[in-house]
């Protein structure tokens, strides 16, 4: 069988004393590890949570947009019937529903509650009868408004009214999560890269005596460095891997709880895709390379 | 195998740690370099393995100009040269016989082939009953026979040794020049820096005297101290 070599190496070189020099300091390559774990664990933590506080804000605007088309008082039940078809045919309608000014009566009445005797006086002829439209919500504002301008001018229509208020409020508390989450992403990633940079600085320093031979027996390129950022490759895997399992064990712990006392605000929770878990684990393993080629800088200069 | 002309090695602010060093040393020859702390013994040396470049002169060890030594070439001059320092520099994480194998396996070695020639070097040098254990559970001799075994594990066409005796009593003295000079019978050009006393009265060879950063035959020393 033909062994991969690596400058002149075998890759098991370069494993073995990757291996080797994580098992010969097991507490700086705890440390290192642990750093890799607490900043992937942050990093993961950020993700669930803004995932699924994304995903029920978005549920809530799932609901859609109601859109209530009021009509002339005079309109024809045969216009009402063309409006409906009308309305019915777009794609982006999900159902049009017609509101007689009965009903209309009888729902602010209701609404009224003990007030009711407000309307005393009054009939239900003051009110428009009305189409009330329920529309998907994968709708963007530019469409919404091109349909709201073409319902306005058809014949019998008197006015189009519609939840915006409720919707740019909704699109506010996106933009502010997609910020938090950015913010404390950012800020996440500057804390982590401080520690592990921190903690591969003195993992270096461990090493530095090792480094210092290999150089006085000729090692170079990649025979000197490849096996510590191996080394580091296995701390970040181990590291990451580590975190999503606690990630794991704290989200179910801490989900069935939460659904079962706020089920009106959190209907489901949803862990990480496999994806991105995988992610998390690539970013760990990235961290374990990248701080053991920053620790080995200190090692550049030397001849 | 060394030949320095005129080497001059100057730090910034003016001082001259070695000054217009001019010798050779043939191959096979061993030859004894000498004087008095801070003379320019060790940068002198540490030039001669690449760890200094030369600020002006010309030099060339086993072919290798001194003063055209890219990261590349200073590791190929070491694996092709043997290196021991008045301490060891042992990784004293790995038993004997993979400090040892360690050289062989960088120069190229498959890990059985280099820890077959690290365990032949240690029974070399009587060693084999260490081989497994851990560097720091040896005496300061002991270790020092490692650090040479690992030297000699690449068979080198030099051996440079900086104070190798200068931590160890007489009788680890005495052994380790002894094999010193063994190396030397084998064929193995030795170049040794040292101020041991004890070293210098059981090496009867041709000697560098060091003084102020400049290089005399021992001949013209004395000559010239007469002067």
């Amino acid at each position: 069988m033909i062994k991969p070599r690596i400058s002149g190496q075998p890759a098991s070189y370069y494993l073995r004393r990757a291996v080797d020099s994580i098992l010969a300091t097991p507490v700086i390559a705890g440390v290192t590890m642990t750093s890799i774990a607490v900043s992937v664990l942050l990093a993961g933590a950020l993700l669930l949570v803004g995932s699924n506080v994304y995903r029920i804000i978005q549920a809530w605007g799932a609901t859609g947009v109601d859109v209530s088309i009021y009509l002339e008082r005079n309109v024809s039940e045969q216009r009402v019937l063309e409006l409906k078809n009308t309305l019915s045919s777009d794609p982006t309608v999900l159902s049009v529903r017609f509101v007689s000014q009965d009903e209309a009566w009888q729902f602010l009445a209701d609404n009224l509650g003990d007030s009711a005797d407000l309307l005393a006086g009054l009939d239900a002829s003051i009110l428009p009868p009305s189409l009330e439209v329920s529309l998907g919500r994968a709708i963007d504002d530019a469409r919404l408004d091109a349909l709201l301008a073409t319902w306005t001018a058809l014949p019998g229509v008197d006015d189009v009214q519609y939840n915006r208020q409720w919707i740019d409020r909704l699109r506010s508390a996106m933009d502010v999560v997609r910020w938090v989450a950015w913010a404390l992403g950012a800020l996440a990633l500057i804390v982590s890269a401080i520690i592990v940079a921190a903690t591969f600085q003195l993992a270096a320093f461990s090493r530095r005596e090792e480094m210092e031979v290999l150089r006085l027996v000729g090692a170079v390129g990649v025979v000197y460095w490849g096996p510590v950022l191996v080394a580091g490759f296995i701390e970040g895997v181990i590291g990451s891997a580590a975190a999503v399992g606690l990630l794991v064990i704290i989200y179910r712990v801490v989900a069935p709880p939460l659904v079962s006392e706020l089920p009106l605000l959190v209907q489901t929770l949803d862990f990480l895709a496999p994806a991105q878990c995988l992610t998390l684990i690539v970013w760990g393993a990235f961290l374990g390379v990248a701080g053991s080629w920053l620790g080995m800088q200190r090692f550049a200069a030397w001849r | 195998m060394i030949r320095l002309y005129k080497v001059t090695k100057e730090y910034p602010g003016g001082h001259a740690a070695v000054r217009d060093a001019t010798f050779h040393v043939a191959p096979g020859e061993l030859v004894l370099l000498t004087g008095p702390s801070g003379s320019g013994k060790s940068v002198l040396l540490r030039m001669l393995f690449g760890a200094e470049s030369p600020t002006s002169g010309q030099g060339v060890v086993n072919g290798r100009n001194l003063s055209r030594l890219d990261s590349a070439t200073i590791a190929a001059l070491r694996r092709e040269i043997g290196l021991v320092f008045q301490d060891p520099r042992l990784i004293d994480r790995l038993p004997v016989v993979e400090n040892v194998a360690l050289a062989a396996e960088v120069a190229g070695e498959s890990r059985t082939q280099a820890m077959a020639h690290a365990l032949e070097m240690l029974e070399m040098f009587s060693l084999a009953d260490f081989a497994d254990r851990l560097p720091c559970v040896l005496s300061a001799g002991d270790r020092q026979r490692v650090g040479l075994a690992r030297a000699l594990v690449n068979r080198p066409v030099l051996l440079i040794a900086d104070e190798p005796t200068g931590n160890l009593d007489p009788d680890a003295t005495e052994q380790i020049v002894a094999l010193l000079k063994r190396v030397h019978d084998d064929g193995t050009a030795v170049f040794i820096a040292t101020h041991d006393e004890g070293a210098l009265s059981l090496l009867d060879c041709r000697t560098l005297m060091m003084c102020g950063g400049r290089v005399f035959e021992e001949d013209d020393a004395r000559i010239a101290s007469s002067l």
